[in-house]
Order: structure tokens, then C-alpha cells, then sequence
């Protein structure tokens, strides 16, 4: 199940629950979704690294120019610089926060358009590195900026795990919150 | 003949005197004995009354009438005289936690106990200097001198309430820390496994590159790294809740 991305409006911001099996094409089906709306995309990624997703996108036809990365998995899990690449900043490690908070508000700021969408993958991946105390002031960072510049913002986050509590602070920060599994299936 | 009957009188009559002395003698020591055991119970009560770390107070529907030192003690009072003229709302903070006003719960609790012989309950009283405390509260009804009278023991519970407050934020504490690592083992674990899903899947399909391979799989072994250090996190907040872990579990839980 996918979650319509025509319903998305702009300057809202999303918490898309979905499994764990779906979270992958749920990432491809919004950026597909997110730029056939002419959005700018800028995705946090905090589980596939910026080489993978750039092929997975490319292999379902998905164009990249109009998509910023900041990858805070790669540096860490081979221990090196990558190579620079343009559309792409990689952060040292998922729980620098300092760095990662850096490259979002640098990224926003450097965007020329008017409409931008940030994607944030996933709130389950970063709790792997940071407390859910760390990652609910930095959703809660995220979000405020989001607000600041009139951009929308989806946050994916597995369904099943998370605290109740970290969830219902989760929700007090975004507009609307989607359970993917809870979307009615229509027929094709 | 008159001689011999006078003198049987004046026996009888000696007999008679020796008996009631014997009886009155009797009597002397049966109400010693009970005057002395009387003493003892009054000496012994008086101790309990007197020696007692409670607060024991008397009182009548018109007030307090006696207390024993440990009520001047607890409420920080110099004499007796200073409390008796106190109404037991007086000793207590305007209202209670339940928001209840005191006066009108101190009234309901002693009209309580009055109708039902007792009544306890937990109250909070307030010293002279102004400090609340958490108090057990004891109202007995009883016959004295014939007058209905109470007597109210208050026990200063601060220390019982502060371990149980102490205890349940402890509790409170790890429960978090539990949810916490949970949250921060199950879900990185689901993570872990979808990501091999994905890697086993890619190479059944031939669509993986050796390399795209080795950085998927080496981010999932820094997942792992990770998720081992969160493990022995969680061990140790195990380990420092509950103490009593011998050392050589303790090393392997920590290390």
C-alpha cells in the first residue's frame, strides 16, 4: 500500500507510518510522487546510502537533479571520505547531530525554489544511534524550520515499535499522521 | 447460768470481731491489690502515652484537652497549653491534596469516628513553622471520666512516603530505560533484517554490483555494532537497578 502523494499539500507536514517491508518503495513512491508536483526534494537518509538510493531511483525512472541528499550513513560504514558528488552531502556519522542539523538548515537555505519537500528516512534507523529524547528535539528542530520557510515535510517511520509515548510527541509536531496500512486498498 | 451465757455472748461476739476483722483485712488487701494494679495500668499507659514516638492526642467535640510530647515534637510546638487551644484544622494546611478544604474534612472524619467507634485515614498536617507532612491518621472513640472522648495518634509518615516516592521514580526510571532500549533494539533489529531482505533479494535477482553489496552490508554491520553497544547499555542499568549481580555476571553482562 502507497500512500497517495496527490493528497499531500503543500506546507504541511507528514508522519507516514508504514512496515518495515514497505518503508523502501514507500521512499521511491513519494520522491516520485513529490517531483511529478514539481517539488524540490531534499531527503535525510539514515538507513540506504546515497549510491544505493541514487540507482534505485534511476532504475524506476527517476530523475535526480531535482533531488538534495544528505547521507549520514555511507562516511560512517566505510570509514572514508566518499567522492564528492554535488547533489549530496555526506555527514560523518547518524548521530552527529551538530552536522546533520548544519547540512539541513545549509540545504534548505540553498534551495532556489519556492517548492520544497524535505524526506526524512527513517525515525526507526535513527533510533538505532540516537535516544528517542535526541531524535523527538531533532524531529522537533526539523520541523520548526520546515515551518520558518513555508516548506511541507514527511517523515517515515516504521508502524510497529515505536513508543507510544515518542509517538504522540511525534504526532504533536507534524499536521497530519498516516498509517499506511490504514489507507483503504482501491481496486484495480 | 447468766454467767455462762454472758460469756458465750462476749465469745460470739469476739468471734464475730475477729471475723470482720478478718474480712475487712481481706477487703484492705483485695483493694490494694487493685488500687496497685490500677496504678500500673495508669503508670504503664501513662508511659505508652507519654514515651510514644506518635503523636497521641485527646479530644472532645469542643477541641483537643491533652497530648503527649511527641504531638508538641512532630508539630513544633513548646507546650501543651499552646495546643489545646489549636482546632485540628489548625494543625493542617488549608486544603488537603484532594483539593478537600480541611476544616470541613478534619469535621467529616471526626464525625466518623464518633458514629462508628474509628476511623484512619492519611492526612496532611502542617508544623508551626509552616512545613507539611504526610501523616497516618488513627481517631478511636471511647467512654472516659463519662464523657465521649477520642483519641487521635497521627504518625508522621515523611520518610515511608519519600522511600515509596524514591522507589517508584526508580522504577518509573528503568521502566523508561526498558521501553527505551527496546525501542532501540526491536526496531533497529527489524530495520537490520528488512536491509538483508533486501541484499539476499538483489543478489537472487543478480541486480546487486559487489560493491553496492559490500556498503549495504557494512552499514547493517555498523547497525549492529551499534545495536550490541545498546544491548550492553541496557545490561547495565539492569545490573545497577537491582545490585545484587555477582561479579562474574556482571562482567559478562557489561563487557
Amino acid at each position: 500500500m502507497v500512500f497517495p502523494i496527490t493528497d499531500i499539500k503543500d506546507e504541511e507536514i507528514y508522519l507516514i507510518m508504514a512496515s518495515a517491508c514497505d518503508i523502501r518503495n514507500e521512499n521511491i513512491e513519494l520522491i516520485k510522487g513529490l517531483l511529478a508536483k514539481d517539488y524540490s526534494v531534499l531527503v535525510i537518509t539514515t538507513n540506504q546510502p546515497y549510491d544505493i538510493l541514487k540507482k534505485n531511483y534511476e532504475k524506476r525512472g527517476i530523475a535526480t537533479e531535482k533531488i538534495f541528499f544528505i547521507d549520514t550513513v555511507t562516511k560512517y560504514a566505510i570509514g572514508h571520505d566518499h567522492e564528492p558528488v554535488n547533489n549530496c552531502r555526506f555527514v560523518n556519522n547518524p548521530a552527529d547531530m551538530t552536522s546533520i542539523g548544519i547540512a539541513v538548515t545549509e540545504s534548505l537555505s540553498g534551495f532556489k525554489e519556492k517548492k520544497v519537500s524535505l524526506l526524512f528516512d527513517s525515525v526507526n534507523s535513527m533510533l538505532i544511534y540516537i535516544s528517542s529524547q535526541n531524535i523527538t528535539k531533532f524531529i522537533h528542530f526539523i520541523t520548526n524550520k520546515l515551518r520558518l520557510m513555508n516548506f511541507s515535510g514527511i517523515f517515515l517511520a516504521v508502524e510497529k515499535g515505536l513508543d507510544p509515548d515518542v509517538l504522540t510527541q511525534l504526532t504533536t509536531f507534524v499536521d497530519v499522521v498516516i498509517d499506511i496500512d490504514k489507507i483503504p486498498r482501491k481496486d484495480s | 447460768m447468766d454467767n455462762d451465757a454472758t460469756a458465750e455472748k462476749v465469745r460470739n461476739l469476739e468471734a464475730l470481731v475477729a471475723s470482720i476483722t478478718e474480712l475487712l483485712d481481706v477487703q484492705e488487701k483485695v483493694v490494694g491489690e487493685q488500687s496497685e494494679r490500677l496504678r500500673e495500668n495508669e503508670a504503664r499507659f501513662g508511659a505508652i502515652f507519654e514515651g510514644s514516638n506518635d503523636a497521641i492526642m485527646l479530644l472532645t467535640g469542643k477541641g483537643f484537652f491533652d497530648c503527649n510530647p511527641s504531638t508538641l515534637k512532630i508539630f513544633g510546638l513548646q507546650t501543651k497549653e499552646e495546643f489545646v487551644k489549636l482546632h485540628p484544622a489548625e494543625v493542617s494546611p488549608p486544603t488537603q491534596p484532594d483539593g478537600h478544604s480541611s476544616l470541613q474534612a478534619a469535621g467529616e472524619h471526626i464525625q466518623a469516628a464518633y458514629l462508628t467507634g474509628y476511623d484512619r485515614f492519611e492526612w496532611f498536617h502542617r508544623r508551626s513553622n509552616g512545613e507539611d507532612f504526610p501523616a497516618e491518621v488513627l481517631l478511636s472513640a471511647f467512654d472516659w471520666n463519662g464523657k465521649r472522648v477520642l483519641q487521635a495518634t497521627v504518625r508522621d509518615i515523611s520518610e515511608r512516603v519519600r522511600s515509596e516516592t524514591a522507589l517508584r521514580e526508580s522504577n518509573d526510571r528503568f521502566l523508561a530505560f526498558i521501553k527505551e532500549a527496546a525501542m532501540r533494539l526491536k526496531n533497529p533489529l527489524e530495520v537490520v533484517e528488512e536491509n538483508l531482505v533486501i541484499v539476499v533479494n538483489d543478489i537472487e535477482h543478480g541486480e546487486s554490483e559487489p560493491k553496492t553489496m559490500s556498503l549495504q552490508l557494512r552499514i547493517q554491520i555498523k547497525n549492529l555494532e551499534q545495536i550490541r553497544k545498546n544491548i550492553i547499555e541496557l545490561n547495565k542499568a539492569i545490573v545497577n537497578h537491582y545490585g545484587k549481580v555477582s561479579d562474574a555476571s556482571k562482567k559478562f553482562l557489561t563487557e
